[in-house]
């Protein structure tokens, strides 16, 4: 099995197979792996009953990760080239879905959180910590770049949310005073 | 024995983008061309067991796939088999709790219809649905007006006491009126809409009328040399006019105005105390006011007590019993723009404003302050 092999390659030895995969096997195994991490997600969130059911409530939970990592890609990767390290943004885009299919391991923690075990927010921070330990694996990979810059690349987008929650925030402030003067 | 070498010891070592061409087989994360030599024998049990590992994940993640919508599909039913705000509060927590209580309804300042375009301005509108929505709840089974008001124009005054009069007889819930500080003219026509009205002993209430009051500047515009030009489709298109003295005939149209909705008031008074409208319009209501305890000698008012006796009276009204559950339906963004408009509204902003916008109108409003 193809997707499986590349996957076994990808584990074993991330920067050699990341470098040596076609974009057409490397865009498959990432295509595959959006796929199962938007099924465990949509899965893991069904069981709590957060998101409605059926396939539209899937497909777009499934458009909504994709363009998550499109965007996350983007800055990771301009973070990357800012800091001289130097790969390709679709390459990594399409590596962040191999990443996604890490939200696998949410379906049987959500067991456990049904169960009461643990929490289902724990179960969901567990679930994104391994996601981010994956594309912090990858970015290495693609990128050659050391531990620290890749964790701080895959920090940037957040950065970015923060920064434009808190310009977002001051404008609405200095909105409300116009408003009510 | 061969050495086993990191084939991309440094970046600058790393095979080209897409240098892997669609035949080529991938070991160990470099690309062999197809007529390669096979690799040495040791590399491939730890490939294997990857693989082998793979697999079984992949076909324990496929059971867990079909489980997990065995569960769904399973918490599915059960949430369709429960009332749905049973489930909005399950699944959010955002919803407050559905235990039976009193619905406190705060009617403070002068009563008019919303002008502004602040949706956190509080006019009659809102408070009127405020109290629709209230009386639609399962859980409120009482409604307690908070009244603080010394009244304001007889159509937003009416609106209110509508609201009230659907939420009596359409939900048959309850509505208990607590009088505060100042419960008079417009203020107090809600409250005799009510089942019952509490009063402190030294509430101002009554003054139950009319009032249409405007100003003649036509002295003062002359002094300054401002002379108004007013071209009219009919002889009373510019009644109450401040540019001009009133003539006899506009003096009785606006009386005959005052005095239907004096009888409207009268009338609205009557049927909520239980007041034969001649003794009302004799002894009571001349516009008048009462303290509270002067207001329960002539039966505008119930009981006297506080809020805890009008919430007590509500609950055993409401069959709670004493000192029920209160819901303040406050809504966290209007008080915030409330706290805001209040801080900024010192800078006297508000105060122009109103000044600017004020323009005579018949009003049940005690004029006292």
């Amino acid at each position: 099995m193809n997707l499986l092999s590349d996957a076994a390659d990808i584990i074993d030895n991330p920067a050699g197979s990341l470098a040596g995969l076609t974009r057409k096997r490397l865009g498959a195994a990432g295509w595959a792996g959006y796929f199962i991490g938007a099924l465990s997600l949509f899965a893991f969130l069904r069981m709590f009953m957060f998101i409605p059911g059926g396939i539209a409530s899937f497909l777009v939970l499934f458009l909504l990760l994709r363009t998550m990592n499109f965007v996350s890609a983007a800055s990771v990767h301009l973070a990357l080239e800012t800091a001289s390290a130097e790969g390709s943004a679709l390459r990594l885009f399409l590596a962040f879905g191999l990443a996604e299919s890490f939200w696998a391991f949410a379906v049987p923690l959500a067991f456990f959180a049904r169960l009461g075990y643990i929490s289902p927010f724990l179960a969901f921070m567990l679930t994104l910590l391994i996601v981010f330990y994956a594309r912090v694996r990858l970015i290495k990979g693609i990128y050659a770049a050391g531990s620290r810059k890749a964790v701080l690349s895959v920090l940037a987008p957040f950065y970015i949310m923060c920064v434009l929650g808190f310009m977002g925030f001051a404008w609405l402030l200095g909105w409300m005073i116009w408003a009510v003067s | 024995m061969e050495e086993i070498k990191n084939p991309f010891p440094e970046p600058e070592n790393r095979p080209q983008e897409g240098a892997a061409s669609e035949g080529d087989t991938i070991r160990h994360g470099v690309p062999v061309p197809s007529g390669a030599p096979p690799p040495p024998a040791q590399a491939e049990p730890a490939k294997t067991a990857t693989r082998l590992w793979l697999k079984v994940l992949a076909v324990l993640y496929a059971g867990a796939i079909m489980v997990s919508f065995l569960v769904i599909e399973k918490a599915a039913t059960a949430r369709k088999s429960r009332p749905a705000d049973l489930d909005l509060k399950k699944i959010t927590g955002m919803v407050p709790s559905t235990k039976d209580a009193v619905a406190v309804v705060p009617v403070y300042g002068g009563i008019y219809q919303g002008n502004s375009p602040h949706a956190w301005d509080k006019g009659s509108g809102q408070i009127a649905r405020k109290i629709d929505k209230l009386a639609a709840r399962k859980e409120v089974k009482a409604i307690l007006l908070d009244i603080n008001s010394p009244g304001g124009t007889v159509s937003a005054v009416q609106e209110i006491n509508a609201a009230i009069l659907r939420a009596r007889n359409e939900h048959k819930k309850p509505v208990v009126a607590v009088l505060g500080d100042v419960a008079a003219s417009g203020g107090y026509y809600i409250a005799a809409a009510c089942d019952k009205v509490v009063a402190h002993p030294g509430t101002i209430t009554g003054s139950i009328g009319v009032i249409f009051s405007g100003a003649n500047v036509e002295g003062l515009m002359k002094k300054i040399g401002y002379r108004p030009e007013v071209i009219k489709s009919g002889k009373f298109k510019d009644i109450g006019s401040m540019g001009r003295e009133m003539t006899p005939e506009e003096r009785r149209l606006l009386q005959a105005m005052i005095d239907d909705s004096y009888d409207q008031f009268v009338e609205v008074v009557s049927t909520g105390r239980n007041i034969p409208p001649e003794k009302l319009r004799a002894e009571i209501a001349d516009g008048r006011i009462y303290t509270g305890r002067q207001a329960l000698e002539v039966r505008l008012v119930d009981v006297l007590g506080d809020t805890q006796t009008a919430l007590d009276l509500a609950g055993e009204l409401g069959k709670l019993g004493k000192n029920p559950r209160v819901i303040r339906d406050t809504d966290p963004f209007s008080s915030i723009f409330s706290l805001l408009g209040s801080r900024l509204g010192i800078f006297g902003g508000g105060r122009v404003s109103e000044l600017i916008t004020d323009h005579p109108r018949l009003e049940y409003r005690w004029q006292g302050f």
